[in-house]
């Protein structure tokens, strides 16, 4: 190797590091034109390939690095990685094999059998290739994080979550180890203690502060934001039924005062999260529900509350009106933050297209069912059979177009 | 005059082309104390043989000892030899503001623009006269409250917004002599290279004092500590840190200016008092600017009709580089129809019109970025700017 090529390739490793990965693969192609037998450079030009998310040309790349240096386990660790990416699972855990037989003693090839393992569920496996991650990587934070992540995908969430807190204090800046560990966290905690929701959402904005590059860390907050709020929709909602069942046409002060007692459950909620949220957190709620339809929603959800309490203080006859009138708000309200949601994340918005198509298609399905039995047995069977079967065509249809795997 | 000396001056005078003889009373004459003397031997030297190391090393050293003026720093002292040597030897540096002069790796210019010279931004301006064009031009103020005028200034914004040319007006504002420098310049795969360069880069510039040492992508050469496994770019950080320190020597006269898209990648030693610790926002040019720029990038090309103004109100949140794509894009579009046509037509307001259509602002992804940072990691309000242009933006 030239000292001009050496020198171009230690450049293109600083680009790699700084994430400047356009320029790193454009001076990495020019670096294996002139050097087209060098293995490095097509090792460095995959793994800028791999930082642009061009996993196709990074696996030929990586294809090319293989072919020079079939007994190097960096070539194979870049063409397991870009078999990952691409959806080629069981190619990719070939690839980490290989990678393995030829670095045996180095962390990151059983990491990434660990890692291509863990892709294809086989979970023993990936924990076996994990422990030997730990066994010679103990030292390095990412080998405790690929190890967490073996655990969180395979259910051992205390595993897990005792694997990123290791990490965490090997390198309190690994901005994974915040967010794998704030995920698992929520995982484990109860849907209905506030505190975890709180805590998992400022895991999150440290490991966004960590690497404020990464928008998923930044979007993990928001859908906690989000569940807080449906959940705080819900609790409305609820209440608002249970004075129109239990209380609405009774004058007594049990009955007036049951309400406005209740509504100590959703504040408690409410005020439990907000007091346990990262300042930063804190300020990005205020922020995000004075915008835009999330602003009118809470808006509803406060007109509901206003009227339960204002409806204690009311004759009998007017307190019956009011309690529609406070389902009206706590409903609009959920309407209002499930057209947002939907609105501002695309794959909600498709999970919740799937799930309504699925159940169009099952209603078109069982209706079908149905018109055929009674087309076997009512006296205008021939007409209800075929109207039977096409009810049962259309739901097969459109069961087949939403259920397909995107 | 020494008999010696004398005889030898005799001796040069009766053969001019005798470097070694002339040389040996150019040593003499150093060694009597005649340095002026000594000196200009020695630029007759190097007129006839200009890498002859003695001769060079003469005039250094005699540039280096205080001449009998005082000038206040090295440079001055250089600068005055420079001038007393005109007439004799090619100057040492060249003040003509058209032309450049290289000084090893780096190249040190005089710039011919000034702050007036940049459209618009007019918040920038005002930012850049408070840090630092008002305590250059009050120094006796800035002595009177003790402070120094040491120290650094980061420009930080989205990318293609212009503070590289921000930077070299600031410089030509103050009648700097202006050395920029970017990653490429720095970086060398040999273990130390890259320090040595940065050491030289400041020797270079507080040689040229009044400098300004424009680092560009700062954050690539000051990158955070804890992100970097390559230990020789650690290595580049630290002595970043040493020189603008200036531990080794003064920095006064010596201006650093650094210019990053990512400031929170950049090592929060380098941010400390001393170093980087002013911070200007460059944003995406203001409307004024924005049609500066558009006639700046339509000066030399055949239009008809276009309404700069009108463009530039349609361009919200276009970077500088995003409007000369625009305009790119225009000219592609007027070339494509008259090479169909064969009938050459001029470049008009639809034209221009159809290209912002095509061209989206490209700042999206830095603003996603700075956004997590200014509600994230604001940490002692640093990102204020920030966040209330982003506030203002989603108004």
């Amino acid at each position: 190797m030239t000292d001009t090529q050496a020198g171009a390739l230690e450049r293109v490793r600083m680009l790699c590091e700084l994430r400047r990965f356009d320029e790193a693969a454009a001076l990495a192609r020019r670096s294996t034109a002139t050097a087209p037998d060098d293995v490095d450079g097509w090792c460095l030009l995959a793994q800028a390939l791999l930082g642009l998310d061009d996993d196709e040309e990074a696996l030929r790349a990586a294809g090319r690095a293989v072919a020079l240096a079939p007994d190097h386990e960096w070539p194979h660790r870049l063409r397991s990685i870009a078999l990952t990416s691409l959806g080629r699972h069981q190619d990719a855990l070939g690839a980490a094999i290989e990678c393995v037989r030829c670095g045996p003693f180095a962390w990151q090839t059983h990491a990434r059998v660990a890692g291509a393992s863990s892709a294809l569920k086989l979970h023993d496996q990936a924990e076996i290739a994990a422990s030997r991650t730990l066994e010679l990587g103990s030292t390095d934070s990412r080998a405790w994080v690929i190890a967490a992540g073996v655990a969180a995908s395979k259910g051992d969430r205390e595993l897990a979550a005792r694997r990123y807190r290791r990490a965490l204090a090997l390198d309190p800046q690994d901005a994974d180890a915040h967010a794998g560990l704030a995920r698992t966290e929520l995982k484990r905690s109860s849907p209905l203690n506030p505190s975890g929701l709180a805590a998992a959402a400022s895991g999150l904005a440290t490991a966004t502060r960590a690497d404020p590059r990464s928008l998923a860390h930044r979007r993990g907050i928001d859908a906690i934001l989000r569940i807080f709020l449906a959940r705080t929709a819900y609790a409305v909602c609820l209440l608002c039924v249970i004075v129109l069942r239990a209380t609405a046409h009774s004058g007594t002060l049990a009955a007036r005062l049951t309400p406005v007692v209740l509504l100590a459950l959703p504040a408690a909620f409410v005020a439990h999260f907000v007091a346990h949220l990262d300042h930063d957190v804190r300020a990005h709620l205020f922020r995000t529900i004075r915008q835009g339809l999330i602003g009118v929603a809470v808006a509803c959800e406060a007109v509901a509350v206003g009227v339960i309490v204002a409806g204690a203080f009311l004759p009998t006859t007017a307190r019956a009106s009011t309690v529609p009138v406070a389902i009206l708000g706590a409903i609009l309200s959920r309407v209002t933050l499930a057209v947002e949601f939907r609105r501002k994340v695309p794959a909600l918005r498709q999970r919740q297209s799937r799930f309504l198509g699925m159940v169009v298609a099952l209603a078109f399905v069982g209706a079908g069912a149905l018109l055929i039995v009674a087309g076997t047995q009512g006296p205008n069977g021939s007409a209800a059979t075929v109207a039977g079967v096409i009810s049962l065509g259309i739901g097969v249809a459109v069961g087949l177009k939403f259920g397909r795997r995107r | 005059m020494d008999p010696l000396l004398q005889s030898l001056k005799s001796a040069v005078d009766a053969a001019p082309d005798d470097v070694p003889l002339r040389m040996h009373y150019a040593d003499m004459l150093g060694r009597a104390g005649e340095r002026d003397e000594a000196v200009r031997q020695a630029a007759a030297i190097l007129q006839r043989e200009p890498t002859h190391a003695g001769a060079l090393a003469i005039i250094t050293t005699g540039a280096a000892q205080p001449a009998p003026s005082a000038p206040a720093t090295d440079a001055d002292a250089l600068r005055q030899l420079d001038a007393e040597l005109a007439d004799i030897a090619p100057p040492m540096f060249v003040d003509s503001d058209a032309e450049d002069s290289s000084t090893g790796l780096f190249d040190v210019e005089r710039v011919g623009i000034r702050l007036a010279d940049v459209g618009g931004m007019t918040e920038v301006k005002a930012r850049l006269e408070a840090a630092v064009l008002a305590p250059l031009r009050n120094p006796e103020l800035v002595k009177l409250y003790g402070k120094s005028l040491r120290g650094g200034l980061l420009l930080y914004g989205p990318p293609g917004c212009g503070k590289t040319f921000i930077a070299r007006a600031l410089a030509g504002e103050i009648n700097a002599r202006f050395i920029s420098v970017s990653l490429a310049d720095i970086l060398d795969m040999y273990i130390g290279q890259s320090e040595r360069n940065i050491h030289s880069l400041f020797e270079v510039a507080r040689a040229n004092a009044p400098c300004v040492v424009f680092l560009d992508e700062v954050d690539a050469i000051g990158q955070k500590r804890s992100q970097m496994r390559n230990s020789a770019a650690r290595g580049s950080v630290n002595q970043l840190l040493t020189e603008m320190d200036g531990i080794a020597a003064a920095n006064e006269g010596v201006y650093v200016l650094g210019a990053t898209n990512h400031p929170w990648d950049v090592d929060v030693a380098l941010r400390r008092p001393g170093r980087f610790d002013r911070m200007v926002l460059v944003l995406p040019p203001d409307e004024a600017a924005r049609e500066s720029i558009v006639r700046y990038h339509l000066r030399s090309r055949p239009i008809a009709g276009v309404d700069p103004g009108k463009l530039a109100k349609q361009t919200e949140g276009y970077s500088g580089a995003d409007l000369a794509y625009v305009c790119e894009s225009a000219a592609e579009n007027a070339l494509i129809d008259s090479a169909r046509t064969g009938v050459v037509r001029m470049i008009g307001q639809a034209d221009l019109e159809a290209a912002v259509r095509d061209v989206r602002p490209s700042i999206g992804p830095w603003l996603d970025t700075a956004r997590n940072v200014a509600e994230f990691a604001n940490e002692g309000g640093v990102y204020d700017d920030l966040l209330a242009y982003l506030r203002r933006r989603r108004k």
